[in-house]
This record gives structure tokens, C-alpha cells and sequence, in this order.
């Protein structure tokens, strides 16, 4: 499925990004490559642009750039051991960042 | 590293768009830059100077970008001097709490092979939402000194200035980012066989940046290196290891090096990073939640524009009056003064009604773009610009613009010259063309004073009225406008719409004073200098050849216009109209200045010979006129420059030209049937 299939709320992990030129360029240089989790803020009025929120850092997209990306829909992150968030309505869904950065392997984790 | 032996460094300022560079920039040099928070403030390199332990060090503030793939054009020329002019130190500026997606650009900088300096900004709000940050560890796993500034009130700076001068004096030896087996070995191969061009007789050295470049198939790279070497098979042979690579990876190389990248930055990110709070909706969220909202959004951006023009007119009307009233006194002192010492009536209308007045017509506008300014600046500051080109994108694009084209329209309504400048942050170039070539139809403050004249003698009763109509047609001219090129000359295409939602911040009051200030000044320096020398170049023909009474029959005026009436004919002007349209190209400003220095001299009120000279179906003609055609000569130079084209510079000004006449001389005719 591609991105423009996730609804509001949802995260989903980028498996590929098609399409080629300066474009899917621009994509992967804003982040947006295979692992990293995608979570789904909100749509403009009318068709618009979508918001997503990346590595703690919003974009907006057209639907056009967003069928680029392919996704598989993931739960919400698991918390990570941080300061669990409670209550607060539907924001309560906004998970943590997940990093899936493959060469973070390389980095042994001080936790 | 004691030794200094450079006594001057350069250094180059670079970042990602938001991070902050434009005030370490301006805290570093104390220049006074102007700082916003929407992508692409900072569209040309600007150059400071300071010294630190007697070292000069030269500071070069690039523009932002997020990779050294250029996507836009403000983009490229920060790409060009990093890679072409090889400063001694790359300070990157870096936004402490988006660290992950910064430090991207940052693996990409460390293959450039020139020592970097981080400057990691905001550290004032990491530290207000407990992020923890270990600098050190940072430093170490970057390969170049990590130092925490708070760029708006600046902190962090001399450590900043001793530390570039530590760098430039050091070894600097980058660990380099391993992009895998097959793909080292196709950047090696790549990296021996362009290391024969001659690119690298020039100043630049890094064939490692260029070969990775190359194998990720950027294309303006191929571009500059195939001319460069001039060897068509130079690009089969790297094709070929292209293949190679990617055929044995399973993966395209452009994408297994970003993923490369993001991971070396995701690695680091979590090595040196604790931010407890990091899955809560920040307060940008929960703005954004409310100003972005489904139903609301647009009726709140609505709301909020409507606020910014009633404003700009209402609230400016009054400092405006006492522009007007400074004036009328101290043309009335001059006068008197003139009068006393016997100069010439014709010069006395020179001084008093040309200069006086046209300078003073114009400078009564100035509360107007001070406040529009002030409202645009808060706006680009807060962060709300780039959420309005997200709103308005879909309107756009039914209108053949996009999003981001809405920033310079709103800009138009103040002055063209810095509207036209601000279309660098659209990166497609067809969709720059397109805005570029729409805003000179839209109405900026500049035509105000001859609606206002006109208005004001042909409807008294109903001046605000017309106001609003010109308005009116400005918006449908540039929409009619934007529609029809979109469809005739770039046909088809639909450019993406990838723009990052900056945080919100409440604007610096410093900031949105030097920005408002900036763009008000050049609006003053307009009417010090061009309004004056137009002013003065009409009462000159209209006073030569010598002898001639003044602007009669017999005048070059006349003559020139006389050369034009047949023209503006067709809507009712005469030669007097001819001549301060002509004079119009110059500024919209110097319309007002000729009738006045033309038909309002002597013993004939200005309002009379005004009254004499049209009806008002063709006051309202000329003003159509005025409103459609190019604004003026520094319109004109900035469209030149910024399109790069003098094609596209004359289409602009003969579509302008022509819709003028179209559309004036409908106005007129269909007026006269009815």
C-alpha cells in the first residue's frame, strides 16, 4: 500500500520509494527511506497536501509524492521506557519516533 | 596547533533551512541579516566579517539546504561554494532538537573533506523540554567540535569563532561513511577515473564527494563532470559500474546511500541523544491541530488575512494623514520661501508640486508597507507561512500555481521587487516562471497613489469602491492569467510539493524590526531617488526646447506624448496620458508626479486640469491601464535577473503591456455604448 492509503492517526514503515529523478531524490533527502516510521498528521482542506510527521520533524506532501512511497502499517511504536503519556484524547495516539536507520547496528546502545 | 600561522580564514555557514543559521550568521559578524522561520529566508550567500584573537576570519552565510543534491536554486548556490570555493571551515548549523534529520546533511558535508564546526542551536528550548544532549560523544562520533549556541540571543558565540580558528589550524582527517562492499568498491573505481579530468586541475579535490555523487546518479553532478571531461564514454563507464553495483546490491545506489546517510545520523542520534518527552504532541502539535483543522483552516487563514489588509489600510491611514499633512505644511513653507527670493513659477511648480509632492506621495504609503511588512515578517517568523502555502496548495494548484507561489503574491501586495525575489523558494523552474510572470498583475502599493488622485476627482462618493475594484480585477487578471500560461505554455506538468512544516516560534521582536525595516527601506530609497529623477526628467521636457511655454503644445513633452496618443487613444487618454504611462514604466509613482508636474502647474489647480484632461469613464480606463501593465524598471531588472532571460523579461513586459490595452480599451468602449 502507499502512503496516501494510511488514514489520520496511523503509522506506517516506508518499504520503497519509487519514481526517479530529483524527485524521489528530495524524498530520501528529507528522510524519507526504507525503515523510517511515518506517522500520518492530518490532511490540508480540500484534498490537499498531507502532513506527516518523520524523525520528530513535520513535511507536507502532495498525494502525487505520497503514492511514491510504499508503507506497511505498523502499530502505534511501543514506548520506549520514557515518561509514559496519559490521557489527553486522540493525541494520546501520537507514538514516539522509532528509529530504524539500518546502520544504527553499528552503534552499540548505552541503555 | 599553537602555530597560527593563518592569519585569515574563511569560513562557510551552512545548515539545514530553519536551523537557525541566518542569527549565528548575524551574531557571529553582528550584521543585522534578516532571520525568518520559512524554508528559504536566506536566498543568496551574504558575507560578514569579524576578527577573533587577531585572527580575520571572513563568514559566509549560505543558504539553507537539507543535502548537497541541489533541488532549488537557492539550493545550488550553497552546493557551488562548498564544492568550488572550498572554504577553510564548514560551520553547520544545526537545530538541536531536530538533530537526526540535520545531521544528514552533515554526512554528506564530512565527505567534502574540509573541517566542520557544529554550531547546535536552540539549545535554550532543548533544554526546556529535558532533552539531553552529550555533546562530547557527539563530537567525537561527527569528527568535529559540537558547540551549544542559542543563536537569537548569542550564546555560544566566541567559543564558536575559537574553535573555527582550532579546526582551520588542524589535520583534519574525516572517518569516512561506509556505503558497503560493492559500493566502495564502484566509488573507487568511479573516484580513478574522473580523477583524470580536468575538474581537478581547478580548485576542486574531492573526488570521493563527486564519486559517490556520480554513483548515485545526481544528475547536475553528471552534468558539470561529462562537460567537464568531454568524454562520452567517460559516462558508459560508469554506467557500467552502476549496474555493477546495483545489480549485485539489490538495491539502487542513490537509494542504499541514503539510507546510509540516515542511518550514520540515526546511529549518532541515538548514541548521543535523550529526549524523554520525545512521544508527546509538542505545542506545535497542538497548534497546528487547531490553525490546520479540516474545516477551520481555511476560514482561520482567511480570517487572518483579512486582519493584515484591514490593518495595513485602516490602522496606516492615520499616520498616513500626517505624512500627507508634514507635507502639504512644508511644501506650503517652501513656497512661501521660493516666492520670497523670485524664482520662476515654472521652477516653483518643480520644487513644490513635482518634488515635494511626487516624494511625498509616495512617502504617504510608507505606514501602509511598514505595516503589511511588519505583518508578513511576523507571519514568515512564527512559522504560519509555510502552514498558509500548505492551506492554499490545492486552490493553487487549481489556479496552475503552487502552494509555495502564495508567499510571494502575499509580498506583491506590498512591492513586486521583493515578491519576484522570493519565487527562489519555489524549485521548479516552470512554476518560478509562472509566479514571476503573474505578479506584476498583482496590485502593489505603488499604484495606490494614482487611484487615490483619479478616485478622488472622478468619485468622490465612491472612492473606496473603485479601490476595491482594482483590487478585484488584480486578483481576477492574475488568476485568469496564471490559468491560461499554465495550460498554453507549460502544459501537463505538476511539480511536487515537499516543504517542511518549521516549529512554531514566537517571533523575535529584534527579527521582525530588521526584516520590516529592510524591505520599507528600499521602498523609501525608491521614492528618494527614482520618483525624484522622473520628477525631474518631465519638467525638463516639458520645459525644453528653451523658450517653450511650459508643457505646451510645442514641449518635448508633447511631442513625445503626441508620438503615443494614438495608442492610448483607444481608452480615452490623451498626450498627457501618454507621457505618464511612458514615465509610468520608470515607477507607478511617477503617474502621479507627471499629471502633477504637467497639468497641476501655475494658476490651474491640479484637480481642474485633472478634470480637464479625462471623464471618468477614462479616468477609470487609465486606471485599468495602470493597474495591468509592468509595474516598473526595477520590476523589470529583478524579472531579468531572476529568470535569468531577457525572453522571459520582454514576454513579461509585452503581456503586461498588451493585457493593459486590452482590457483598458474594452473598459472604454463598452463603456461609451452604454
Amino acid at each position: 500500500m502507499n502512503l496516501n492509503e494510511l488514514n489520520i492517526g496511523e503509522f506506517g514503515k516506508i518499504v520503497w520509494v519509487s519514481g526517479s529523478g530529483p524527485i524521489r531524490a528530495r524524498l530520501m533527502d528529507m528522510g524519507l527511506v526504507r525503515g523510517t516510521i511515518i506517522e500520518v498528521m492530518r490532511h490540508a482542506p480540500m484534498n490537499g497536501p498531507i502532513e506527516i510527521k518523520i524523525k520528530g520533524t513535520l513535511l507536507s506532501l502532495r498525494s502525487e509524492e505520497a503514492t511514491m512511497i510504499s508503507v506497511i502499517p505498523v502499530k502505534r511504536p511501543e514506548n520506549r521506557g520514557f515518561g509514559h503519556h496519559m490521557g489527553h484524547g486522540h493525541h494520546n495516539h501520537r507514538g514516539p519516533k522509532w528509529k530504524w536507520g539500518f546502520m544504527s547496528k553499528f552503534f552499540t546502545d548505552d541503555n | 596547533m599553537e602555530h597560527s600561522d593563518k592569519k585569515k580564514i574563511r569560513v562557510a555557514i551552512a545548515g539545514n533551512p530553519n536551523s537557525g543559521k541566518t542569527s549565528v550568521f548575524n551574531s557571529l559578524t553582528g550584521m543585522r541579516q534578516h532571520v525568518g522561520n520559512w524554508p528559504g529566508v536566506t536566498v543568496e550567500k551574504i558575507v560578514g566579517k569579524t576578527e577573533y584573537n587577531g585572527v580575520e576570519i571572513e563568514l559566509i552565510d549560505l543558504p539553507g539546504t537539507y543535502s548537497l543534491s541541489p533541488y532549488s536554486p537557492d539550493e545550488r548556490v550553497a552546493r557551488d561554494f562548498l564544492l568550488f570555493e572550498r572554504p577553510d571551515v564548514v560551520c553547520v548549523v544545526v537545530d538541536a532538537l531536530a538533530l537526526e534529520r540535520n545531521l544528514y546533511l552533515v554526512a554528506q558535508l564530512i565527505e567534502l573533506d574540509i573541517p566542520i564546526v557544529m554550531a547546535l542551536n536552540m539549545m535554550d528550548l532543548v533544554k526546556s523540554r529535558d532533552i539531553e544532549i552529550d555533546i562530547e560523544r557527539l563530537s567525537t562520533l561527527v569528527g568535529g567540535p559540537a558547540v551549544p549556541t542559542v543563536g537569537c540571543f548569542g550564546k555560544g558565540i566566541s567559543d564558536l569563532l575559537s574553535k573555527f580558528i582550532e579546526a582551520a589550524h588542524s589535520d583534519y582527517c574525516p572517518v569516512p561513511l561506509n556505503y558497503g562492499k560493492e559500493n566502495e568498491r564502484a566509488i573507487v573505481e568511479i573516484e580513478k577515473l574522473i580523477s583524470a579530468a580536468p575538474m581537478f586541475t581547478l580548485k576542486c579535490h574531492t573526488g570521493r564527494f563527486l564519486a559517490a555523487m556520480l554513483l548515485a546518479g545526481d544528475t547536475e553532478i553528471e552534468e558539470l563532470i561529462y562537460t567537464a571531461v568531454g568524454d562520452d564514454s567517460l559516462r558508459a563507464k560508469i554506467e557500467k559500474i552502476r549496474h555493477r553495483a546495483e545489480s549485485r546490491e539489490g538495491v539502487d545506489s542513490e537509494a542504499i546511500l541514503a539510507d546510509a546517510r540516515h542511518g550514520w545520523a540515526s546511529g549518532i542520534y541515538h548514541e548521543t541523544v535523550k529526549d524523554p518527552r520525545h512521544d508527546e504532541p509538542t505545542s506545535t502539535d497542538r497548534i497546528d491541530d487547531v490553525l490546520l483543522h479540516r474545516v477551520f483552516g481555511l476560514p482561520i487563514f482567511g480570517a487572518i488575512m483579512f486582519v493584515i489588509f484591514w490593518a495595513t489600510f485602516r490602522i496606516g491611514a492615520f499616520p498616513a494623514g500626517w505624512i500627507e499633512a508634514f507635507f502639504g505644511w512644508f511644501g506650503g513653507i517652501v513656497s512661501v520661501f521660493l516666492e520670497s527670493i523670485g524664482t520662476a513659477e515654472v521652477l516653483q511648480s518643480l520644487i513644490i508640486s513635482g518634488i515635494i509632492g511626487g516624494v511625498g506621495g509616495v512617502l504617504v504609503f510608507l505606514p501602509n508597507i511598514i505595516i503589511l511588512f511588519f505583518f508578513v515578517a511576523i507571519l514568515e517568523d512564527s512559522g504560519y507561512m509555510a502552514r498558509a502555502a500548505f492551506l492554499v496548495d490545492k486552490i493553487m494548484h487549481r489556479m496552475g500555481l503552487h502552494g509555495k507561489s502564495f508567499i510571494p503574491i502575499i509580498l506583491g501586495f506590498g512591492c513586486t521587487v521583493p515578491a519576484v525575489m522570493a519565487t527562489r523558494t519555489l524549485e521548479n523552474r516552470q512554476d518560478r516562471l509562472l509566479t514571476i510572470l503573474i505578479l506584476p498583475f498583482v496590485m502593489c502599493s505603488a499604484r495606490i497613489p494614482v487611484f487615490v488622485l483619479l478616485s478622488g476627482v472622478f468619485f468622490p462618493s465612491h472612492a473606496g469602491l473603485v479601490m476595491f475594484s482594482m483590487y478585484a480585477l488584480s486578483i481576477i487578471v492574475a488568476v485568469l492569467t496564471a490559468r491560461i500560461l499554465k495550460s498554453v505554455i507549460f502544459p501537463g506538468l505538476s511539480t511536487p510539493f515537499v516543504m517542511e512544516l518549521p516549529p512554531y516560534h514566537v517571533p523575535v521582536p529584534k527579527g521582525v524590526a530588521i526584516h520590516t525595516w529592510e524591505r520599507a527601506w528600499s521602498f523609501v530609497r525608491k521614492a528618494g531617488t527614482i520618483i525624484l529623477a522622473g520628477s525631474v526628467l518631465i519638467w525638463a521636457l516639458g520645459s525644453l526646447p528653451p523658450g517653450v511655454e511650459y508643457a505646451g503644445e510645442a514641449s518635448w513633452a508633447a511631442s513625445i506624448g503626441r508620438f503615443f496618443e494614438p495608442i492610448v487613444k483607444t481608452f480615452g487618454a490623451n498626450w498627457h496620458g501618454a507621457i505618464a504611462l511612458l514615465f509610468g514604466f520608470v515607477a507607478k509613482e511617477i503617474i502621479v508626479a507627471t499629471l502633477v508636474v504637467l497639468v497641476g502647474s501655475g494658476s490651474t489647480p491640479l484637480e481642474t486640469g485633472i478634470a480637464n484632461m479625462f471623464t471618468p469613464l477614462s479616468a477609470y480606463a487609465f486606471m485599468v491601464f495602470t493597474l495591468i501593465y509592468t509595474p516598473c524598471l526595477a520590476t523589470i531588472a529583478v524579472i531579468k535577473k531572476e529568470t535569468g532571460s531577457w525572453k522571459w523579461t520582454i514576454f513579461s513586459v509585452l503581456l503586461g503591456l498588451s493585457m493593459a490595452w486590452v482590457l483598458a480599451t474594452a473598459v472604454f468602449q463598452i463603456g461609451s455604448l452604454l
